[in-house]
């Protein structure tokens, strides 16, 4: 072989190598996106890729993780261990995993936190409310149960990882912080498999981390509570942050002009009035989804001095449709 | 031209140049399918678990679940669903992206490259 010939040759193959290489490396980050039916709710999981592959195979682990925390955490599964928290109530403490155990121990401390404006065990006076047959309860049904709601008779014990409800009658529903804690525990597992970007949405408890593709931050509509399900009334640019809204148009009916929902206050067991919606924007899921809900309960005076103690940015819609947005919020929010 | 022919009439340079083209063709065939996504696919999924799996370009009506899935002229969309609030059928056509039935469980996804976000959004809440 003539060296010339060899060398041409050569360079030829180094360059046909390169551009290969170049392809493979520079694959230009897509996004992958996936939604599941668990938890009650449309789970739709995002994320930023170089490879469909290891996105596919990096969604179907967290949708396996998301499917095993449901068996444990489902208040309606009669094999979960919120449902065996519930049996024993009043007679003895349930020995549960430690995600059950950690989200039990973080649901007390938002209760605590919230003067018992998001409530645990809200259960029993959840239930006399048929928002399915639009029928609401007796005032003596409802002032019955309210011993019943008293999250400070929820004992947790670390050593033995036990959880126990004092009072017979009593119910634990982990609903108002479990969407949350997923949305949590899915963004680590995503970014542990080399997700660098992404989006964990439980229905309306979102959490986000890194950027789009382009470099801009995610976007996250909140929707117009008196319009349909598609309309807007403002959007949050966010990186690497959670978001959740409580409104009263998600479970309701309306009866002689007053619109009773699924926002119940614990002290009365009536539905709170001062909001339409409530968005709280923080770094982690369990805080927003726990404290969207009592922010909204509190009432508007409580809510506001609540929200300036704890520092939190809020997005708040009144009662009469006029908004408030904390000055810490401002920077990252969009009227439409 | 049988291949001893042509190995006679070509130079060293062009067996080379072949050999090379081969190798870009070859892995090109194997890397392109696995760092581009897919386009056209429709999966259809009840109570999460994968029930079809059809292209766009497959016209038929599916009944799943109490609902009516429609494929027609490369998109797809529910066109009767016996849910209340039937935000599945008003939805319409879509070529990318997911309808979803919370009530008869049921998810449709259509695998291609995503459009711009619906409402300029990622997410909603």
């Amino acid at each position: 072989m003539k060296p010339k010939l060899l060398t041409a040759s050569a360079v030829l193959f180094v360059i046909a190598l390169i551009i290969i290489l170049m392809f493979v490396l520079n694959a230009s980050p897509h996004i992958y996106k996936k939604s599941e039916i668990l938890m009650d709710t449309v789970i739709t999981l995002t994320v930023v890729s170089n490879s469909e592959r290891r996105a596919d195979e990096a969604i179907e682990s967290a949708f396996n993780n998301l499917r095993r925390l449901e068996r444990l955490l489902s208040f309606f599964d009669a094999g979960s261990e919120v449902s065996a928290i519930n049996k024993n109530a009043g007679i003895g403490a349930v020995k549960v995993s430690p995600d059950t155990f950690e989200l039990t121990t973080i649901a007390l401390e938002k209760a605590e936190l919230s003067c018992g404006a998001f409530n645990p065990v809200i259960g029993p006076a959840m239930v006399l409310w048929d928002f399915k047959n639009n029928k609401r309860p007796a005032d003596s049904e409802l002032k019955n149960v309210l011993p019943l709601l008293d999250y400070t008779r929820i004992v947790l014990n670390g050593s033995d990882s036990s959880v126990m409800l004092m009072d017979k009658g009593m119910v634990l529903d982990l609903g108002g912080i479990a969407k949350g804690y997923a949305a949590d525990r899915t963004v680590e597992l995503l970014k542990r498999a080399g997700m660098k970007a992404g989006i964990a949405a439980m229905a309306g408890d979102i959490r986000v981390w890194g950027t789009r593709p382009d470099g801009s931050p995610w976007r996250v509509g909140i929707r117009a509570p008196r319009g349909t399900s598609d309309d807007l009334i403002g959007v949050l640019s966010l990186e690497d942050l959670a978001v959740s809204t409580s409104g009263d148009y998600e479970r309701f009916f309306i009866e002689g002009g007053i619109r009773y929902h699924h926002l119940i206050e614990p002290t009365t067991g009536y539905p709170a009035g001062d909001f339409q919606s409530v968005t709280i924007v923080n770094p982690e899921g369990v805080v927003t989804d726990s404290l969207s809900t009592a922010v909204f309960v509190m009432g508007r005076e409580k809510a506001l001095r609540f929200i300036k103690k704890n520092k939190l940015m809020a997005y708040l819609i009144y009662a009469d449709g006029t908004t408030y947005t904390t000055e810490n919020l401002r920077a990252l929010f969009d009227n439409r | 031209m049988t291949i001893a022919e042509i190995i006679r009439v070509t130079t060293l340079f062009d067996r080379i140049l072949l050999v090379v083209l081969l190798v870009i063709t070859g892995a090109s065939i194997v890397l392109v399918p696995l760092y581009l996504p897919r386009g056209g696919q429709i999966m259809i999924e009840a109570n999460n678990k994968l029930l079809y799996k059809l292209q766009l370009s497959d016209d038929k009506t599916i009944e799943i679940n109490g609902l009516t899935v429609e494929i027609k002229a490369g998109k797809v969309r529910v066109a009767d669903s016996d849910c209340p609030g039937k935000v599945c059928v008003k939805q319409g056509w879509i070529d990318s992206g997911a309808i979803i039935c919370l009530p008869n469980r049921v998810v449709i996804t259509v695998d291609g490259t995503p459009t711009a976000p619906k409402g300029g959004v990622d997410a909603t809440t």
